[in-house]
């Protein structure tokens, strides 16, 4: 398909959930109310490691108004979004591993009754050594362990090699290595989670309302928690306030809101408060890394090596891929022949990290944009020269098997630089006034499926008939990223009908068809592909009726704007509509169904052809790519930054829906943002969480909001389904380095650890201004 | 949320009456800005079974003007004082600093008097019941500071006893730099309280079952300009880090009174005595301003992690110095 010639595709058309939401009309999970529904509470630890020792409940229960109580033990069974790594409970059995850790919960006839609940529960503990760093915890595993399978308190830890790195530094000109950290942050989206459950003892069956990302995660999980068949279990996914991986996973929402109404009969809610949201976390891995990289005389880049010890929290969650996505993102956006990587994800006592928009991508980006940065002044040519220098094309692959059918990257690189004026003010600006430029990428329809299986990670189905139009069925979630627009249009395309005229139903694992949920930026790709293939076979049946209606060969008919029409007789045409009427009369309701499995390739070291483990983990069928540019101003005198200006380019290959994309991008800017300048969970040195409230746990507010100029550069992968790749994620990338690169031209201090506050910016100008004097 | 009981009162001497009879059990509310807060978070050892919604009272959201200077009812919203030409114009601080008060949507709601009745914002302080249990300290009234060896960098860095939060108010500060006073009633009657006087380490001067009706601003000197920074992490929605309110009276190119306030770096606003006694008789050269902004922060003792508060208060006041003795050429 040739994009100029989309019609439904590539409309700026607004969400279809847009409207019902800023009139505050939309139904998120807390919003509802069944018959009958109890009202669900957790009971939470007060210490960060602890054994309990025993749960007295019995005044809990003697509460009028209380239901029933539950505890870990009820529900032993260990879940985890990687199956290999689960060891996740609903509720503490035996032992807590972080401040806040779920313990009991409640179901009562109303919250407050719940809350009062909660205080008569007596745990009694025997408190354990706290780790709250990875390189304590791993210095003292031998006498304090988190997890009995695990006595070094390492998840997981691997080695890559691809060609020969320490020889190709040896050769090489120019070698830099620094150390880098990033913060402890949380996704802050606006609706905490919530579940609604509701069990019916006649049939058996469970309906489980949810906030998630990942209604067949979801689904699976509480299979394994609950002990029940997964064809009992249906799970649904209303309005959600957005999730940013936070709601890649389940949380124990899920459970304890299961596991009461199985107990009572009832439906039961569990609706978090926000500091529920940050005592359960799962958000961004704090990385201690150190990267060194390595150029040749002229500038190219022979060798990356890269070192990682993620700080994982009290739990696997996605930790272990999270971990593989860090060592995998060193092989693009550029040309590296030689990489080492060396990763390991380290338990400690904190609120577990999980998913967090562009996983795995922004830490080693930032490492990796700011060396770059440095390494371009110790050669004395523009870091936009080095980057387009060493920039891949269409058709890479990277040493370890990383396959890019399609990029616009030095695109991308080449229109910021022109619109932001890069050349003209980078280091030609007064002090205290900084650009800086950082680029990035990130995958696109990707997703193994976390557990072994080859089934298709998506499947659409299409149905038509005279009563409904077109209907679009599967289970994909929409949080909030629009796929539900996306969807439409895609199918409008591939049908020749318009996005008015097509309904999803998506968000439910009965009435959808298979899909693995909304992460890694995948749905715009895979359900796009699926979509091709279900209306394929709609198309192929329609036009044989209609050719029959009009006088001519079914292969002769082109469906465009409603119409079939001979591609060789243009009279020769006839309305959808009546296509279709004709069919169903004759037929009856017609479906087409597609699948999409994304293409497996190996993990391997090329120079060498041998298998690497978890090499694999980053590769996707396509990437998006994006190049930012960032001004700033500092107050020398305050510390304060402002970052003030962003150019950005993106090439997320055709974009379907331009408004959609402009917004993703908009977003990732704020969301990244936040990271780099304001945003960081503190704990105190027992475990405890300082400020879970979005009051102290500083979010940019519009009032921080940049000028931003974004441009979709022109892009279409032929490879991909409509042309298509992300959006969603790829745009976070470059936002922290560009942000401390422009800081670096400012004030000429390099930071290397997150966020960059005043105070810091006050004793960086301190230090640099005492050296100075020396 | 635990449930309370909620009253509304048509007059002061009915919600005092209410607080005396509940003594330690009831609360007043008013706009509830802060109180919903604390109570949801259920930060507080007890909580209290009756609230007493003053918000309707008639006629206490008053501001008046006279040779007395000017009065501001307890129940007057910090979007009205924002607006308000008269205060815009004459008394500048208090206007600016309402304004940078959180949101739109909050200075709609939120009072005067709650803005100087509110609770601290250390984070131990607030830190929410729900998960692990509240945390006891001096201010709850036993158990030591967390902040002293704990994170403090929002604390303060003068005046700590017992308790290092930081004074919230905003109003406060402006207050300050006016010499205003609070003015309330109580079960033995009214009293006025210097703004000054109104702040402890430990929480405010109010006795129990007594009330703020009344914020009290004196005539300001002849040809005073004035002047208020907040400096904040983010813009809008967050409480100071530092905030200063300046007032200076210029006559002949001479400074003839100054007057500093220092926001979020004590218990309660602080004047900077000894600065504004430097700057008295002085020309207001770069090198006197400076000199100045040095003593106002001069016996700072930071915590363990404040320190920059130290140096944004000095710069803060160096630039509302400026600012201030600018306004009037
Ligand atoms: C997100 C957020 C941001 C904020 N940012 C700022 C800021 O930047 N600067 C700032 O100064 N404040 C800030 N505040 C605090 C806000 O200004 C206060 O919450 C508000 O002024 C309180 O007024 P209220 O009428 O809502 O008080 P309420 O919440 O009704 O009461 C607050 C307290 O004062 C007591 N009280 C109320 N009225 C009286 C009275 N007449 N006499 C005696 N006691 C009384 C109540 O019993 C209660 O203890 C912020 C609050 C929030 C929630």
């Amino acid at each position: 398909m040739n994009n100029r010639k989309f019609t439904q595709v590539g409309r700026s058309v607004p969400r279809v959930d847009g409207p019902a939401k800023v009139k505050g009309e939309a139904i998120y999970t807390g919003d509802m109310v069944l018959p009958g529904m109890a009202y669900g509470r957790i009971k939470r630890s007060p210490y960060a490691h602890a054994l309990i020792k025993k749960i007295d409940y019995s005044k809990a229960l003697a509460l009028p108004g209380v239901l029933a109580v539950i505890t870990g033990e009820e529900a032993p069974n260990k879940w985890g979004i990687v199956p290999q790594t689960a060891n996740e409970v609903a509720l503490a059995v035996g032992k807590v591993r972080f401040w806040g850790e779920g313990v009991a919960a409640v179901a009562a006839l109303d919250e407050e009754t719940a809350e009062a609940a909660l205080e008569l529960i007596e745990v009694e503990y025997e408190p354990l050594p706290v780790l709250l760093d990875p390189f304590e915890s791993m210095r003292r595993a031998g006498e304090v362990r988190i997890h009995e399978d695990k006595p070094d308190n390492i998840l997981h830890q691997a080695e890559q090699v691809f060609g020969d790195p320490d020889k190709a530094f040896a050769e090489c000109t120019y070698v830099l290595e620094k150390e880098f950290r990033t913060s402890y942050v949380n996704h802050a989206f606006l609706e905490p989670h919530a579940a609604l459950a509701s069990y019916d003892v006649q049939s058996g069956k469970l309906q489980l309302w949810s906030s998630t990302q990942v209604p067949h995660y979801l689904h699976r999980q509480l299979s394994i928690v609950l002990e029940m068949p997964m064809s009992k279990i249906r799970v649904t996914v209303p309005a959600v306030g957005g999730g940013f991986g936070g709601k890649g996973e389940a949380s124990s929402a899920d459970f304890c809101a299961a596991l009461l109404s199985r107990k009572i009969g009832r439906p039961v809610r569990v609706t978090f408060e926000r500091s529920e949201v940050f005592a359960t976390n799962k958000g961004r891995h704090p990385c201690y890394m150190k990267m060194k990289i390595g150029l040749d005389k002229d500038g190219y880049i022979q060798a990356v090596d890269f070192e990682n010890t993620l700080d994982g929290g009290a739990y696997a969650g996605w930790g272990m891929v999270v971990m593989f996505y860090t060592a995998s993102m060193i092989h693009l956006p550029y040309k590296v022949p030689n990489a080492r990587a060396r990763v390991r994800r380290v338990f400690t006592n904190k609120p577990t990290c999980g998913a967090m928009r562009g996983l795995g991508g922004v830490q080693p980006r930032f490492a990796m944009e700011c060396l770059l940065d440095e390494m371009a002044e110790m050669i004395g040519i523009s870091p936009y020269e080095l980057k387009m220098k060493n920039a891949i094309e269409s058709g890479y692959r990277s040493v370890s098997n990383l396959h890019v059918p399609h990029a616009e990257y030095k695109k991308c690189l080449q229109t910021a630089v022109e619109k932001s004026g890069y050349l003209e003010k980078h280091g030609k600006l007064p002090f205290g006034k900084g650009i800086g430029l950082a680029g990035g990428y990130y995958i696109s329809g990707t997703a193994y499926t976390l557990y072994q299986a080859y089934k298709p990670h998506t499947t659409v189905l299409i149905r038509v008939d005279t009563e409904g139009g077109v209907t679009v069925h599967c289970a994909a979630a929409d949080i909030g990223q629009g796929c539900n627009t996306v969807m439409a249009q895609m199918a409008a395309e591939a049908l020749g009908v318009h996005y008015e005229d097509v309904h999803v139903v998506s968000g439910d694992t009965e009435l959808g068809t298979f899909d693995l949920g909304s992460f890694a930026s995948r749905l715009t790709y895979a359900t796009g592909a699926a979509i091709l293939e279900a209306a394929e076979e709609i198309n192929q049946k329609l036009k044989e009726v209609a050719a029959g209606m009009v006088g001519c060969r079914a292969d002769q008919l082109e469906i465009k704007d409603r119409r079939f029409t001979s591609i060789f007789e243009p009279r020769k045409t006839i309305e959808w509509e009546k296509v279709v009427d004709v069919y169903t009369n004759t037929v009856g309701t017609l479906t087409g169904i597609g699948h999409f499995s994304p293409p497996r390739l190996k993990g391997i070291d090329l120079t060498r052809g041998v298998r690497v483990q978890g090499a694999n983990i980053g590769h996707s069928p396509t990437f998006g790519f994006s190049c930012q540019i960032w001004e700033v101003d500092v107050d020398l005198e305050t510390g304060k930054i402002r970052a003030h200006k962003v150019t950005e380019a993106g090439d997320c290959g055709q974009p379907v829906n331009p408004m959609s994309v402009d917004g993703q991008v908009e977003g990732s800017i704020m969301f990244a943002l936040g990271q780099a300048l304001y945003e960081e969970m503190k704990l105190d040195a027992d475990g405890r969480m300082l400020n879970p409230s979005l009051h102290d746990y500083k979010v940019p507010t519009a009032m921080e909001l940049p000028e931003i100029d974004t441009t979709i550069v022109e892009s279409y992968d032929p490879t991909a389904p409509f042309g298509v790749k992300e959006s969603g994620e790829g745009p976070v990338q470059p936002t922290i380095p560009a942000i401390v690169n422009a800081i670096y031209d400012a004030i000429g201090v390099r930071f290397t650890e997150l966020p960059i506050t005043p105070e810091k910016v006050l004793r960086a100008l301190k230090e640099k201004k005492e050296k100075e004097k020396v | 949320m635990k449930p309370f009981r909620h009253i509304n009162v048509p007059g002061v001497a009915e919600a005092v009456d209410y607080l005396n009879k509940f003594p330690g059990s009831s609360r007043l509310i008013a706009g509830g800005t802060d109180l919903l807060g604390v109570l949801k978070d259920d930060i507080l050892p007890a909580y209290p079974e009756l609230l007493i919604n003053i918000k309707a009272i008639p006629g206490l959201d008053y501001l008046r003007e006279d040779e007395n200077g000017l009065s501001i009812g307890a129940l007057v919203k910090l979007a009205f004082l924002a607006r308000s030409p008269l205060v815009r114009e004459k008394y500048k601080v208090l206007a600016d600093a309402a304004r940078s008060v959180g949101t739109p949507q909050l200075r709609n709601m939120a009072t005067v008097g709650g803005n100087l009745g509110q609770e601290t914002r250390c984070w131990y302080y607030r830190y929410p019941h729900g998960i692990g249990g509240r945390i006891q300290c001096q201010r709850k009234g036993s158990g030591p500071c967390l902040a002293v060896g704990g994170d403090n960098r929002y604390h303060v860095i003068m005046g700590g006893k017992g308790c290092f939060a930081a004074c919230p108010s905003d109003l406060a500060t402006a207050l300050a730099a006016l010499e205003g006073s609070i003015k309330t009633e109580g079960a033995g009657g009214g009293r006025i309280i210097s703004i000054g006087e109104f702040f402890h380490p430990l929480g405010n001067a109010l006795k129990a079952g007594e009330m703020i009706v009344e914020l009290q601003v004196p005539p300001l000197p002849a040809g005073s300009r004035q002047h208020w920074l907040k400096y904040t992490l983010r813009e809008p929605v967050d409480f100071a880090v530092v905030s200063v309110a300046v007032l200076t009276v210029l006559e002949a190119g001479i400074c003839r009174e100054a007057r500093i306030a220092l926001g979020a770096v004590a218990p309660g606003p602080l004047r900077a005595l000894q600065a504004e006694q430097f700057l008295k008789g002085k020309e207001p050269i770069p090198e006197v301003l400076q000199e100045a902004a040095v003593l106002a922060v001069q016996g700072a003792k930071p915590l363990s992690k404040n320190g920059y508060k130290v140096e944004i208060a000095r710069v803060l006041v160096l630039r509302a110095l400026e600012a201030s003795f600018a306004g009037h050429k």
